[in-house]
Parts: C-alpha cells; structure tokens; sequence
C-alpha cells in the first residue's frame, strides 16, 4: 500500500470540500454532503456511478477562485498539484470518486474503471484531472497514456497540462507521445509538470524529426520545441534547428 | 457571425455518419445545436459492448466533434425499434441504459417506437416508457415507415397508457396522414425532411401552411442514406420564398425545439448563444478562449479551415 498516496487523498479530499462548499448554494450543498455520507456507509459502485452523472445537474458550475495562498496549500498537501482550473463540478466528481478511496484496489480500480468507460466529455476530463490525487497511483498508468491517444483535445489537456500524475507515472515511450501529441495540438508545453525532468535523447530526436517535417511543409514549428530538445541535440542538430525556427 | 443570421436547431440527426464537411456546411448556414437520437448503425450489432461504446460517442465523441465547428450537440439515448427484435441483447442493452440517461448532453430517451410492429419492439418500447416516466425524461418516438398511421395512433395510446404527459413527448417523422391526429392529441409533431422516402420540403410548406407552426418541428434525420444535413436552413428558406410568417418559420425551425427540448432543464439557449467563460480552457469552435483567434465561423465564410481548428491524428 502506499501510504504518501493514501495521505495524498485524505489531504486533497479536505482541500477540495472546504473550497468547493463556499461556491455553493443550500440545496447543492445538502446534496453533496448527504451523498458523500451515503457512499461513505453504503459504498456502493452504482450509487457513485449516478452520482457522478446527476452531479452535472446538482452542482452549479462556477471555477474555484482559488488564491495563491490556496494554491500553495493544494502543492503542500499534495507535491505538483495545481487545480487552478478546476470547477466546482469537477471538484465535487473528485470528491465523490475519493468518498471510497478505503476500498481495496480490487475493488476500487475496477470501480473507476467502469467510470472512464462510461463517460461523457466533461465527465472524463473530471477524472484525468483527479488522477494526481487518487490512491493506487500505479493503477491508472494504462488509462493514463489511453487519455493522451484521445481525439478529444480537451481529454488530453486534463492528462496532458496542469497535471503532475504523467511525469510520475508514465514509462518513457507513453511520456514521449504525449509531449509529441502535445506539440502537435500546439499546446503549452510550459504547462507540462515534469517535463524538463523526464526529457530525453529519444524523445529529442523524434521532437526534432517532428521539426524538419513541419519545416518542409513550410508550416509554423512549435515555438517551445528547440527548449525541450536542445540539452539533447549535438551542436550541429541545434545549429539545423535555429535555422529552421527562422524559417 | 453575420449577426443578421438565422439561427437553426436540428432536433433529429444522425452525426455519427456525417463527415467534417457537414458540420462546416451546417455551421455556415446558421445550424447552432443538434439532438443525436440512438439508432442502429445500418446492420444488427451483436453485442451490448457494441451498444455501450456507441452511447460513449454520443457523450463523447460526436458531442466534441460537433462542438470544434461551433455546433451544441445532445443526444437521446435508447434501445431502437430495430434491434429490440434481438430479445436476448435487448434485455443487457435496457441494463446499459441507466449508465447514460443522466449524462450532461443527453436530453431524452429515443429513438424508440416501432419498427415492424412486433412483440418484442412493443415490450421494450414500453419498457423504456417506463424508464422515461420514472425519471421523468422526454421521449422521442420513431414512428413506422410502413403502416405508419396505424403506428404513430398506437405509439401515441401506448405513451399515454404509461402515463406520460403528451407534450413531454416529440412524435417523429410526421406525415399528412398521421399529423392531425398527433396535433389534436397534445403532442410534438416533427417532421423529417429526407428526400423520397419521408417529408419534402414543399410539402412542409403546405402542412405550416394549413396548420400554422405550433407544436410542429421540421428535422433532417440526416443518416448515411441520401440525406441533407442542411433540411432544415433549407426548409426555412423556402417557406419564406413560399410566404409562411416569419414567426411560423422561426418557430418550426428553431423555437418549437427549443421549447420542447427545454424541458429537460439541459438543453438552454445560454449553451449557444454566448462563449462559456467558465473554463478558460475549454476548447469549443476550433479555438480556446484563451488563445483568442479569429471565431471559426469567419474563417468559414472565407472558405477555408484554419489549420489549428479540429486537429485530429
């Protein structure tokens, strides 16, 4: 068992009732807080299941509003994490999926499972963002770099962006297709946790092959890619690159 | 967006056939939200995961695609007619259908009704009645396209029989024939403008014509067959052509859905006629908020995608 990620849950379940509840009217409140009682005494799959759907009409959707201070705390309790973008609906789905966080992984990987194949947009973007602070971290490596191969642009965002559970997580092949998928979307790579840490050869040189097929199509190469390759690449590569960004 | 526009619901159309190409056409031409019933694919599926992973697209997939070229997409869910004649899959299908009749974008059970007229279709028709009545969910009915007025009568008797309120109800693919009667019986009356086998366009003008616009509403049900994604911005052009009121085009166009569909609570003018500004992040009309292109409609009108827009591997 890991205890830091069981801790984690604990701590991230706190933070998120206490900034979430204050954005809430008495009625989404009452909901919430009878449903987080009734899985924590029944704990039941389908209940959560249902729960996690009906809390799209329950909860009135608004961003956390979180302060620098808040933030910090949300780091502290949990090294990485950064909710700055959530919502109070995908706040109160993470606390519901925490709610049984105890279970055994037997039992809770296939509970969340079952959740991932089910669900709407929004309802997975909800869970690849809680993956920072759910239990059994291993578990969801799979569905992790399953997420990154997503037509859904705003899917991969929520694996890819804001989010310290890939750089963790995900072996080196998963890791380098996701900052690849990433500069193929033109995302921020500067919002990818980890990435100067988990960088490497293998992954510059395909960022770098990636540069030379956009450079001949005469299309814009992505402006964050020389930063990410360049510690890897001989003097020459780097030389070839700067002459390309400079179209 | 040309703010002199009309803007256009499509209640009834089949996404998952579509291509890209539509949805820009549809965009272009003032389309700003769409319901996407379950249907069967064009042959019988043999297994429930087959069913599960097609109502995963409609939540997902098809929701997000739709949503890259500016259009709100929702969806119905149900067991269609069809494939309720396969007993043993329809029995796990109905097991399925509580894991998605409370998604986000999903506004009614549909499309279900009959098909043949078979026992089975009519047992799971009623079974998903019940379901409708028990979570208070719309209905959208596909009635027959042989002995169709027998079916559209029965359909009608049998929603009432399970004590469903009429104008909680949308009756499908309407004719000259059965329209009286699903007028007179307090129902939603739609009509699906597919060229030969169903509604025409010049004949939808006639029936606003004789009836005036209320409780009817003009669909495509655009599928993979010979069928026009752009019925509706059609129909509407013609009926103007023609002399209908603008108010009546309007309404069978675009207010009659909105009122029907409203009230399943989820379905709300607000999703389409502003930008969300909840999260900065979110990816809708082929650009972020955040990164604050030229709006994908514009680039449209000039006849060519942006390169960032609808980035698919």
């Amino acid at each position: 068992m890991d205890i830091r990620a069981v801790s984690r849950s604990v701590l991230a379940h706190e933070f998120l009732e206490f900034v979430t509840v204050r954005h809430l009217d008495l009625a989404a409140t009452a909901w919430l807080d009878g449903t987080l009682r009734l899985l924590a005494r029944e704990d039941s799959p389908t209940i959560l299941a249902q729960a996690f759907d009906t809390a799209a009409r329950r909860i009135p959707v608004c961003n956390l509003e979180l302060s620098s201070t808040e933030l910090a705390d949300a780091q502290r309790r949990r090294p990485g994490w950064q909710p700055q973008h959530w919502n109070t609906l995908q706040a109160a789905r993470t606390l519901l999926v925490l709610a049984l966080r105890h279970q055994p992984p037997e039992m809770y990987v296939p509970l969340l499972d079952g959740l991932f194949t089910t669900a709407s947009e929004p309802g997975l973007v909800a869970l690849y963002q809680s993956l920072p602070v759910l239990p059994y971290p291993a578990a969801w490596e799979r569905r992790a770099a399953e997420g990154v191969r997503s037509n859904m642009t705003s899917v991969v965002r929520a694996v890819a962006l804001a989010n310290p559970y890939p750089a963790e997580a995900l072996s080196e092949g998963a890791f380098n297709q996701m900052v690849l998928k990433a500069v193929f979307l033109d995302l921020p790579l500067a919002e990818i946790s980890g990435l100067a840490r988990r960088a490497n050869s293998t992954l510059a040189d395909m960022l770098l092959d990636f540069a030379r097929e956009r450079f001949a199509a005469r299309r814009r190469i992505h402006p964050e890619l020389p930063e990410v390759a360049g510690p890897f690449l001989s003097e020459e590569q780097k030389r070839q690159l700067d002459r390309m960004m400079k179209g | 967006m040309n703010q002199t526009m009309h803007r256009y619901i499509d209640p009834h159309i089949h996404l998952t056939s579509r291509t890209a190409n539509d949805l820009a056409a549809m965009r272009a031409n003032g389309i700003v939200a769409v319901i996407e019933p379950a249907f069967w694919l064009g042959q019988p599926r043999t297994s429930a995961g087959t069913f599960r992973d097609y109502f995963s697209s409609l939540v997902g997939w098809e929701h997000f695609r739709a949503g890259q070229f500016g259009i709100r997409h929702y969806c119905a869910i149900g067991l269609n007619s069809k494939e309720a004649n396969d007993e043993r899959l329809a029995e796990e299908v109905m097991e399925l259908l509580p894991q998605f009749i409370h998604k986000e974008n999903v506004v009614a059970i549909g499309e279900i009704g009959y098909d043949d007229m078979t026992p089975a279709e009519e047992k799971y028709f009623r079974l998903q009645l019940e379901l409708a009545r028990k979570h208070e969910l719309l209905v959208m009915v596909h009635t027959p396209h042989r002995n169709k007025l027998k079916g559209t009568l029965r359909s009608m008797a049998l929603c009432l029989e399970h004590g469903l309120e009429p104008e909680r109800v949308i009756i499908d693919h309407n004719n000259e024939e059965t329209v009286p009667h699903t007028l007179q019986q307090g129902f939603w009356a739609a009509f699906t403008i597919y060229p030969k086998t169903k509604m025409s366009n010049e004949r939808m003008v006639e029936i606003v014509r004789r009836y005036g616009s209320r409780q009817i509403i003009v669909d495509s049900s655009a599928d993979w067959g010979l069928s026009d994604p752009l019925a509706v911005p059609k129909t509407a052009a013609l009926m103007r052509l023609r002399g209908i009121p603008e108010a009546d085009v309007q309404a069978v166009c675009y207010g009659n859905a909105l009122v029907a569909y409203g009230q399943a609570g989820n379905f709300r003018e607000s999703d389409w006629l502003g930008p969300c500004t909840v999260d900065q992040r979110e990816f809708f009309a082929g650009n972020t908020v955040l990164r604050g292109q030229e709006p994908l409609v514009a680039v449209l009108a000039e006849g060519a995608l942006p390169e960032s827009a609808c980035l698919i591997e």
